[in-house]
């Protein structure tokens, strides 16, 4: 003790070790170091997503965000409908209708290995579409692939499907559905066998934490994928969202709200991923008073102030339209989508001429914060014609069981991540529109035009979507109240990723760039 | 101590037995049901009672209780109704992450704690007493989560020298992983080390007042040795008892941290399963955190007879 000077303390060596020790333990490498970032794609590096959903690989038929991340990195369908609506090949070569459109022939590439390292065949392509077929997948298009009657292997990489009648929807049901590996599919629910032909391989799933992909080597498309592997982090809390983008632990990220994208966007250290959108439709009982009457569903239609809906729910990043379909759709009626323009005197006379003034409604929504703003705005409006609006905020499982059982009550407050579909697979996938609907709406000249619109050809359609817009109109059993785009957030300097069906994304292309 | 521990094992088997019966109740009291996270919001009544009889939440309650009861009692944890894998793997692939939290966080809780008490307990002059009381009503006030958003916005946001999302485990890296532990573990640590510094501050002055002071004072000690040697120790124990109860409190404010930090922990496993009523994993999570407050707590009770010789282990 007394060799120390007086001017060297116990308190100055021990301070002095601790921050040295500190420094030596910490100090060698940090956490925080910046990837290797290049002008031009470049091979090598770890693709860091953060997901807002964990993955269910056992619903992989279906649309879910917890797959958006890896379901396309993993599989791949036959073909994908681009921004136009024109179906593009990606396992399939082309394909070839007959006169009648009720027959289909698909030819597949030959050059398709599955990560098994078996080569992909028709068989897989007829049993991932029978998949499809079977309820318990749970994909939104099993309507859709009913309607095949038939799905045959003709040859070793040809397929055949036959349907009773032409349908629009086909391109949407190969769009969506992944070609499976007919011979592990049956483990995939457990993800100890997630086997598909995409350009990463399904290395390690920590359920409810993350998933590790790694780069297929032997993938079709020669010097892709850019990276070595994909890293994605299942983070649930929002603000934990952003933190991870700008913390520089995830390149891209899904699921952040409209606040914390509202500020990104005026970042030029990041992008926004077009992904999709929604449609938010309040929906109406027509088993239940006062909805039980046409006047008063009606009434309602034109009670609600889109424009107020648009611009204080989401910021002004929406589409105000009375109708359930997708814009780019070919022959969208623009002279029907503004039907329910809001007219309050009309409104409360339709009310009155039904005798239900003062009618008390429940309405039902899933407790999150768009919804909350939603439904705040849809009570006064409602209020606002003689109706006594009522909240039912329910946790989003509890809506969801109530969802299913029927029981979501007179009116209800849904959303649809379904923009992107054709109108013909719309009205057999929303569960607004779709037979056995929450609205217990059923009518046989419903059924009529929507049959006519999926069997519609080209120079026929735009009337045959008309109709049926019409129709569905006069019933007013679910309004759109608003069509709003969702993203995907991304660093700028992520390159080449694209978002397809619905919010998944591909990254075949991405590299980071300088 | 033997003797000690035996007692309690009674009284510990009832804790655990009562909450067993209360961690089976409470998940399923929530609405929802884990066969519609399975099958989608989408599917049709036919579906999700298809998959629920798959599931086995047809069965009666008491039966669904019992299986479960003796899986847990022969070392079988169930299967995760959503995962599909074994609930032991998924909570075994967890603890690392909250165990290498906790035990980073406890440790600075203990010194930061002690070490907030010894600076407000010592003779110091008013401006450093103000000083030390300032700070320490501060911490106590900021909850760990805006603790937690402070620490990402200050050290990895505006100045990135920590990461804020994500972790490596120490075992794997442990120069990686301890960075990645430095700020949730102080934003967990930081509001409890205040409360135990508050304590220990506040039986280091009442101590302060004491005779074996006053005669410390007049054998000439200096006020530094008397802090260490007199004030200090005999105001410790006050502090380990805080430490103890806290540790609970803890791993409750990990699941907090963990949301926020991202990282994936029991805590960010607990709310997960929550929310897609996995009801088996929320089970055994609800259990462990009862088993370990209360061995906790014995454990708790043993240091202090070691510290403190007035308290006798086996004094009724």
């Amino acid at each position: 003790m007394s060799s120390l000077s007086p001017h060297v303390t116990r308190r100055l060596v021990l301070g002095s070790g601790a921050s040295a020790a500190i420094l030596a333990m910490t100090g060698c490498r940090s956490a925080v170091g910046k990837p290797a970032a290049s002008a031009g794609p470049r091979r090598g590096g770890t693709l860091q997503l953060a997901a807002s959903a964990d993955a269910q690989p056992g619903a992989v038929m279906a649309n879910r965000a917890g797959n958006w991340m890896w379901r396309r990195l993993v599989f791949e369908p036959l073909a994908e409908v681009d921004d136009k609506r024109v179906p593009q090949p990606v396992l399939a070569k082309n394909w070839t209708f007959n006169a009648a459109r009720t027959e289909l022939v698909i030819e597949l590439r030959d050059d398709v290995t599955f990560h098994s390292g078996r080569a992909m065949t028709a068989d897989d392509v007829v049993y991932s579409l029978q998949q499809v077929q079977n309820a318990k997948n749970a994909s939104q298009l099993v309507a859709v692939a009913k309607k095949l009657i038939s799905i045959t292997a003709t040859g070793s990489h040809q397929v055949t499907v036959t349907l009773a009648q032409p349908s629009d929807s086909l391109f949407d049901l190969f769009d969506l559905t992944p070609i499976v590996d007919k011979d592990t599919f049956a483990k995939i629910a457990d993800g100890s066998s997630v086997i598909g032909t995409g350009p990463f391989v399904w290395k390690q799933w920590r359920p409810k934490a993350g998933i590790s992909l790694a780069r297929n080597p032997t993938y079709r498309v020669a010097d892709r994928p850019y990276f070595d592997a994909v890293e994605i982090s299942v983070i649930t809390d929002p603000t934990a969202l952003q933190s991870a983008l700008r913390g520089g632990n995830a390149h891209l990220a899904n699921g952040l709200t409209s606040a914390d994208i509202k500020t990104l966007r005026s970042d030029p250290a990041y992008a926004l991923e077009n992904a999709g959108g929604v449609f938010y439709p309040l929906g109406l009982n027509v088993t239940q008073a006062p909805f039980d009457k046409a006047e008063v569903r009606q009434a309602v239609g034109y009670a609600l102030d889109r424009a107020r809906i648009k611009t204080q729910v989401f910021g002004g990043d929406a589409m105000t339209t009375d109708l359930w379909w997708t814009p780019t759709e070919a022959g969208y009626p623009n002279d029907l989508a503004t039907r329910y323009t809001m007219q309050t005197d009309k409104a409360k006379a339709l009310l009155a001429q039904a005798g239900a003034t003062g009618a008390k409604v429940p309405i039902a929504f899933a407790n999150l914060p768009t919804m909350q703003s939603l439904f705040e705005i849809v009570r006064f409006n409602l209020e606002q014609i003689g109706l006594v609006a009522q909240a039912v905020a329910l946790d989003t499982t509890e809506f969801d069981a109530r969802q299913v059982a029927g029981t979501l009550g007179p009116a209800f407050l849904l959303l649809h991540g379904m923009v992107g579909f054709s109108a013909a697979t719309i009205v057999d996938a929303m569960p607004s529109l779709k037979t056995g609907n929450p609205s217990r709406y059923a009518d046989p000249r419903y059924d009529t035009l929507k049959a006519g619109l999926q069997q519609a050809d080209d120079a026929g359609r735009p009337k045959a979507l008309s109709d049926l817009s019409s129709f569905m109109l006069d019933a007013a059993f679910s309004h759109i109240t608003a069509v709003a785009p969702q993203y995907h957030v991304r660093t700028a300097k992520l390159a080449g990723i694209k978002t397809v069906s619905l919010g998944s994304i591909v990254a075949t292309d991405a590299y980071l760039a300088g | 101590m033997l003797s000690f521990v035996l007692r309690r094992v009674p009284s510990l088997i009832t804790v655990l037995f009562v909450s067993s019966v209360i961690a089976f109740l409470l998940p399923r009291l929530a609405p929802g049901d884990p066969a519609i996270t399975i099958a989608g919001p989408d599917a049709a009544p036919a579906t999700v009672a298809a998959v629920r009889a798959q599931l086995g939440l047809d069965r009666p309650l008491p039966s669904q209780y019992l299986s479960w009861l003796h899986g847990l009692l022969t070392g079988d944890l169930g299967t995760s109704f959503t995962t599909g894998r074994p609930v032991a793997e998924l909570i075994g692939d967890r603890l690392g992450s909250t165990v290498q939290l906790a035990a980073v966080a406890a440790v600075l809780m203990s010194l930061l704690g002690i070490g907030l008490g010894v600076l407000g307990g010592a003779p110091r002059g008013g401006l450093g007493r103000a000083a030390t009381d300032a700070l320490s009503g501060l911490l106590l006030a900021a909850p760990p989560f805006l603790t937690g958003l402070l620490l990402i916005l200050a050290l990895g946001i505006a100045f990135p020298v920590l990461p804020v999302s994500g972790e490596v485990s120490l075992l794997a890296d442990p120069v990686i992983g301890i960075q990645y532990l430095i700020l949730p573990a102080l934003a967990l640590a930081l509001p409890q080390a205040a409360a135990i510094g508050r304590l220990v501050q506040t039986e280091m002055r009442r101590n302060r007042g004491e005779e074996f002071v006053d005669l410390a004072v007049a054998k000439g000690l200096t006020p530094a040795a008397i802090t260490r040697r007199h004030v200090l120790r005999t105001s410790l124990a006050t502090g380990v008892v805080a430490i103890g109860l806290r540790l609970g409190e803890l791993l409750a404010g990990a699941i907090v941290i963990e949301a926020i930090f991202a990282r994936n922990g029991l805590g960010a496993l607990a709310v997960a399963s929550m929310q897609s009523r996995d009801y088996l994993v929320v089970q055994v999570l609800i259990v462990t955190a009862v088993a370990v407050a209360a061995i906790l707590q014995i454990i708790t009770e043993l240091v202090l007879a070691v510290l403190d010789p007035r308290i006798r282990l086996g004094a009724r």
